[in-house]
């Protein structure tokens, strides 16, 4: 009886914490900031042979042959 | 020792901040009336750096596209001026636009020179591999035979190189330190614009313009860093300094329209980044003067052009990508 009761506790706890997690519960709601669901990215070859990128959810670009910008960031090679 | 001249700088903006209360800051909400993506040739506009507008012509200069569209005041297709290449009159990388009088200077990113038109037909290129400094990406002009363009090295943000003798250029403008010789060409870039007898320097990365005489000498420096719409900008502006190859936009272009420089802005809150908001400064008097603000609405906007009637500006983001017109309807300014 102790050990049906037992392992009715456990599934309760087990079912309850998969709520939680499944609904995302304590999940900041900033981090689901890309509401419209648009993303983008770019890349440039840098002279070296490396390269820059970035990812936004409004404008890439790729400002010369040296520099993206995503968002108003720029990153040069 | 690091941080000393990051320190001054910020003393420096402390001084010259003299702005008047945002509340004090008319602001006019424009509706654009014109959208255009497409071209006759069934094309499309992808990604406009520079728009410049002459004697009823409006210039796009696209660098993906390669090459410079030409439209006339009502937004009507006219033609494409080069193409495609490196070699003279070909176009790789079209960056900034400048023209006078039907003369149209393009400078080539890919190339690293200005390929010079008149009346669309080609007439010689101007190389710049032998000028020292890093070509900002930022707006130049000419005048009386010398191009005036931000080359940054670590002696000056603003060079002047005559078009028959490039190897006699000279160099000034105010040139900020930061961390390191990288950090510090970086975040030194800027456009600059004829002003009457005056160059207007405005910076990309800091909020700056800078007023100087056509010899060189400084004669006024403007920091609107104290505008509650940038605050926020400017504190992840200078998070983003222990970085050395990254630096955020304050100020996505700039145009200026009689007395007039239109700066578009870069600016955030904590919802996101925009660039939809142009803020109007005067140049009329001694002292440069913010006079208002205007909100283009949705969008992320990548260039401007402004004339008597409209303000012309290149809408580029996810969602959509076209030239728009903003008919101002009689404000003045």
């Amino acid at each position: 009886m102790k050990t049906i009761r037992k392992s009715f506790l456990l599934l309760a706890f087990a079912a309850g914490a998969m709520f939680v997690i499944g609904n995302n519960v304590f999940a900041d709601p900033t981090v689901i900031s890309n509401e419209s669901g648009y993303s983008c990215s770019v890349s440039v070859i840098c002279s070296d042979g490396g390269s820059v990128s970035c990812t936004g959810t409004n404008n890439c670009s790729r400002w010369s042959p040296h520099w993206v910008s995503c968002d108003g960031k720029y990153t040069y090679c | 020792m690091r941080y000393r001249n990051v320190l001054f700088f910020f003393k420096v903006f402390l001084f010259f901040s003299c702005l008047p209360a945002e509340k004090d800051i008319a602001e006019i909400h424009l509706v654009d009336d014109l959208r255009l993506a497409q071209l006759p040739d069934s094309s499309y506009l992808i990604r406009v750096s520079s728009i410049f507008i002459d004697q009823g012509k409006i210039y796009l200069a696209d660098p993906e596209l390669n090459n410079v569209v030409v439209l006339d005041e009502n937004g009507v297709f006219v033609q494409n001026i080069g193409q495609l290449g490196r070699g003279p009159g070909e176009l790789l990388w079209p960056g900034q636009l400048y023209s006078k009088n039907d003369t149209l200077f393009v400078f080539s990113g890919g190339k690293n020179a200005i390929d010079i038109f008149s009346n669309s037909q080609f007439v010689r290129t101007i190389p710049f591999s032998d000028v020292n400094g890093m070509y900002s990406g930022g707006r130049f002009f000419v005048d009386s035979g010398k191009v005036f363009i931000s080359m940054v090295d670590l002696n000056g943000s603003i060079s002047v190189i005559p078009v028959n003798n490039i190897n006699q250029n000279l160099s000034f403008g105010q040139f900020i330190r930061f961390s390191t010789d990288k950090q510090s060409i970086i975040q030194n870039h800027r456009s600059v614009f004829l002003h009457g007898n005056t160059v207007i320097s405005v910076s990309f990365f800091q909020p700056i313009i800078e007023r100087y005489s056509k010899d060189g000498n400084l004669l006024e420096m403007f920091s609107y860093e104290n505008l509650e719409l940038i605050s926020h900008r400017i504190q992840n502006a200078r998070a983003q300094l222990a970085t050395e190859n990254v630096a955020l936009c304050i100020a996505a272009d700039a145009y200026i329209y009689n007395d007039i420089l239109y700066v578009l802005l870069c600016h955030s809150d904590d919802e996101g980044v925009y660039s939809s908001t142009i803020l109007l400064f005067d140049l009329s008097g001694e002292k440069i003067e913010v006079r208002k603000k205007i909100d283009l609405g949705q969008g992320w906007f990548t260039a401007i052009g402004v004339t008597e009637e409209n303000i012309w500006a290149f809408r580029s983001d996810a969602q959509d990508r076209y030239l728009a017109r903003f008919p101002l309807k009689g404000h003045k300014f």
